[in-house]
């Protein structure tokens, strides 16, 4: 490279990769990508592009170039900056409670953690209940959203309406915005509380699996029969009392999903979902035992994954809307300067930062992971409890505060050089948990493996900037069907 | 002297000339085949670093991944060189975004 001094231009921070055949992607600090061809990147690190070139404009323009230190594109790159990390001011948005133990389900992969549905023992009680929702409310964030997890959360709907009585109250109080989901597998609802969650505008997130086959296979009552025609019945019902847009639907993926990609995404489009989230199965903790008959490789998971979304994309082209939602998120990530915090998902790692997990027994735990992991005899990420620790206490201890910092992408190996760092995340209890240390290392993991292959294939279709398969991405980035975003 | 050397115990050594490449370069690129190799960087003299690779298992095509490995520690190196020579606009960048008065105050 030419010599600091006389270099003609100034290079603004980026990161890079080879991509295809004599291609580079680059990709600035927040978020903005280039592609180029083998040669013109070298001649973009050598100093040596012709400062009339259509390439040095287009460079200048995305902020990978500056002729000056005071030049408005770095004024700009900063504003950009800011947003994009928006998500960390929003210190912590997200609380789960887990609400019981007891479930009336006992699915493939959470085998070891669903209790008896008479064992009451492992029901939150009011007590715990108020003390969390004290917790939660002396977040600085404007704007909370308090989730319901199980179990099967409605097995204690009473503490349920408590939580949402006492926390409406109280951040009215504090001109806290606060939303409810209730993370439901549907099965014991009743018109009572359907009722109770239009009128509080609740949000249900249900789980269905796919066709009766899978999600049979999956998930099913305490006894072993598969409860799909339920979730459907008590679906319909749900319906009558609550708006569409506020019951959505995830799935996780098991080996038995992997050949029906095409049967799942109809099942949920026959069923009205207008968006499907495609999980993985979570391969430690509760799914462990069983993962023999139930587990699949990170290639597997990315072949499901291409053949699913590609599926998706058709579907849309044919005007019906439906989003895979976690495409959704990444896209937002690549194609707009929006920010996007997602707990599982982001640097530095969202445990505490912008989710945090309060069991039934007042434990408090950075992430779900870290539950499992104590459920396993290990609450090294236990980071205190609900009657005996302060709000100061359970966010700004030194083991969060270190977990936390060695969490930028910066300090990661792999990732600090990673041109998809600005789309990707981190997940330090995953890493505990399947490589035994909070690092993680990157060659090996499935995370890093999936996360990386499922971005190379959204920035291969972007790539190819076919108008028919953008429109449908944009569509939804913006939530409006193809026929509003389509410009052809 | 090979540039690529092939010893009795299976390993390969590749040298790497200290006057072009950085040692963080080298062992950046080294993580990056960690999942396929024992990897082991040391200084064999004044001029050249020597990285030894072992394959973890016989399945693994060591001269093609020590190929691979001669492209990574170029792209590593223009990665440092980056860094080096924008080090201090990334600084910038990111104390203006959460501190965007303080430069005016100063
Ligand atoms: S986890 Fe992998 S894909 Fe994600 S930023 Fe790190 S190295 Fe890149």
């Amino acid at each position: 490279m030419k010599n600091k001094t006389i270099n003609p231009y100034i290079i603004l921070p980026f990161h890079f990769m080879r991509f295809k055949k004599d291609h580079v992607l680059i990709v600035n600090l927040v978020g903005e990508y280039f592609y180029l061809s083998a040669d013109d990147f070298a001649k973009m690190v050598d100093y040596s592009l012709n400062p009339k070139s259509d390439l040095y404009f287009n460079l200048k323009a995305k902020h990978f170039i500056a002729e000056t230190l005071s030049d408005p594109a770095i004024e700009l790159l900063t504003i950009k900056y800011r947003t994009k990390k928006g998500f960390l001011s929003d210190f912590t948005s997200l609380h789960m409670f887990v609400i019981t133990l007891r479930c009336n389900h006992k699915c493939t992969y959470c085998h070891a953690s669903s209790k008896d549905t008479d064992k009451k023992v492992f029901d939150m009680s009011m007590e715990t209940a108020k003390k969390a929702v004290d917790i939660t409310l002396m977040s600085p964030s404007k704007s909370i959203k308090i989730e319901f997890q199980g179990g099967e959360p409605l097995l204690n709907f009473e503490t349920i309406q408590y939580i949402i009585e006492y926390a409406k109250s109280q951040a009215a109080l504090k001109r806290q915005k606060i939303e409810f989901v209730v993370c439901t597998n549907l099965t014991l609802v009743t018109d009572e509380m359907l009722k109770y969650f239009a009128d509080n505008n609740i949000l249900l997130s249900i789980s269905l699996d796919g066709p009766e086959h899978v999600h049979n296979y999956n998930r099913h009552y305490r006894d072993g029969s598969g409860s799909h025609e339920d979730v459907l019945r008590y679906l319909d019902k749900a319906r009558k009392y609550i708006k569409p847009e506020n019951i959505s639907a995830l799935m996780t993926t098991t080996k038995h999903s992997l050949n029906f990609s095409s049967e799942i995404v109809d099942e949920y489009i026959r069923n009205g979902f207008r968006s499907i989230f495609i999980r993985t199965l979570n391969p430690f903790g509760y799914a462990l035992p069983k993962m023999d008959e139930i587990g699949y490789s990170a290639s597997e998971f990315i072949d499901f994954y291409k053949r699913i979304l590609d599926y998706i994309i058709k579907i849309n082209q044919k005007g019906i809307y439906i989003e895979e939602s976690f495409t959704s998120l990444l896209l937002t990530r690549i194609l707009t300067p929006f920010s996007t915090g997602f707990v599982d998902l982001q640097f530095p790692a969202g445990i505490s930062i912008s989710g945090v997990i309060y069991d039934y027994n007042g434990n408090v735990y950075s992430s779900d992971e870290a539950r499992m992991l104590a459920q396993m005899g290990d609450s090294k990420f236990c980071i205190g409890n609900l009657h005996t620790n302060t709000y100061k206490e359970l966010f700004y201890n030194n083991t969060l505060q270190k977990i936390i910092k060695s969490t930028c992408a910066e300090s990661l190996p792999g990732c600090s050089d990673c041109a998809f760092q600005m789309y990707c995340g981190v997940d330090p209890i995953r890493n505990y948990v399947s490589q035994k240390d909070i690092m993680g290392h990157r060659p090996t993991s499935d995370f890093c493996f999936i996360h990386k292959e499922v971005i190379k294939y959204l920035f291969e279709i972007i790539l190819q900037n076919d108008s028919n398969q953008m429109d449908v991405f944009w569509s939804w980035i913006t939530g409006r069907c193809l026929s509003e975003v389509s410009i052809n | 002297m090979k540039i690529i050397e092939k010893l009795e115990d299976g390993k390969l050594l590749l040298r790497v000339e200290k006057s072009i490449y950085r040692h963080d370069a080298i062992l950046s690129s080294a993580y990056k085949f960690t999942d396929d190799c024992y990897i082991h960087v040391d200084s064999i003299d004044s001029n050249y670093y020597g990285v030894y690779f072992a394959p973890k298992d016989s399945t693994v095509d060591l001269i093609s991944l020590v190929n691979n490995f001669c492209n990574e520690l170029i792209d590593e190196q223009i990665r440092f060189s980056l860094d080096i020579s924008n080090k201090s606009i990334k600084e910038l960048i990111i104390r203006k975004a959460f501190f965007p008065f303080q430069d005016h105050e100063e």
